[in-house]
């Protein structure tokens, strides 16, 4: 979608078009729910999140001031809903949920790669809010270093360096599922 | 790059196409919040006309105003302004006007 038409369907959303605000939704959806499927770990709580980040997206619309993209400002909110969501569970509770995701919903996956997954997860959890956040940005490419620092508030620095430094303790997961296969 | 890519797709992989399940249930939350937000909206404006009208009475009494003459100051108001519909648009405006202005302030508690 090109910038224009976004410009367009957002004046119209603001002015209370929830058929453009439909096609906002679809133009973005893709992006926000891989940054929070990977950040999450799992699929459910990853859309369940999106979704409230969307319908909050509605609310405060009249907030966007265009000086950043629209899926940056819907990823700044979604990254509050899963921070709040992270507090509200426990660490052990995500653990699990990830597990259980893990075993249940990709069955058909060889056996390898679910180990990977894991040892992935694991590591991902170790990481700090902001680390989780920034790989699960950049890392599918989806987002660029300049984005995720004004998603998350960090400067820009900060970010570079979490994803370098996450980036390795992953591949060092990674290096160790791959021993103890 | 690709090895960045490969993690990303381990970790979680983007939706392949948008998904119009995803949009309507975005819209239905959506609309659901803006029912409730305005539910609250109007219970809470509820809640601030019932205090009002409840407070009237004891803060007029405080200042030594009795319940009687409240009661007379609010008759006399009334009659005047049914007087003047009165006069200005016959009885069938009057009436007409003053059940437009009741539903209205009822719609809006």
């Amino acid at each position: 979608m090109d910038a224009g038409e976004e410009a367009r369907l957002i004046g119209l959303a603001r002015g209370g078009d929830f058929s453009a605000y439909g096609r906002l939704v679809d133009a973005h959806q893709a992006a926000v729910r891989a940054f929070l499927r990977r950040v999450t770990g799992n699929y459910a709580d990853a859309d369940d999140i999106a979704q409230d980040a969307f319908a909050r997206t509605w609310e405060v619309l009249h907030r966007f001031d265009a000086t950043s993209s629209l899926r940056t400002f819907i990823c700044g909110i979604a990254f509050q809903y899963w921070r709040r969501a992270r507090r509200a569970q426990s660490r052990r509770e995500v653990r699990e949920t990830a597990y259980a995701d893990l075993s249940d919903t990709r069955t058909d996956e060889p056996l390898e790669r679910a180990a990977q997954r894991l040892a992935l997860r694991k590591a991902m959890d170790e990481l700090s809010e902001g680390q989780r956040a920034a790989l699960a940005l950049c890392l599918g490419q989806d987002f660029t270093h300049a984005e995720a620092a004004e998603i998350l508030g960090l400067p820009l620095g900060t970010v570079k360096s979490h994803v370098t430094r996450g980036r390795a303790r992953l591949q060092a997961a990674l290096g160790v599922a791959g021993v103890e296969r | 790059m690709s090895d960045d890519l490969e993690l990303a797709a381990l970790l979680g992989e983007a939706p392949r196409t948008s998904d119009p399940g995803f949009r309507l249930d975005v819209l239905a939350r959506t609309a659901k919040r803006a029912r409730r937000r305005a539910s609250r909206r109007r219970a809470a404006r509820r809640v601030a006309h019932s205090t009002l009208v409840g407070a009237v009475f004891p803060v007029f009494q405080a200042f030594g105003v009795s319940a009687a003459q409240l009661l007379l100051a609010a008759g006399v108001l009334g009659f005047t302004y049914v007087l003047a519909l009165l006069t200005i648009d016959g009885p069938r405006g009057a009436l007409a006007r003053s059940r437009a202005v009741l539903r209205m302030a009822f719609w809006r508690a």
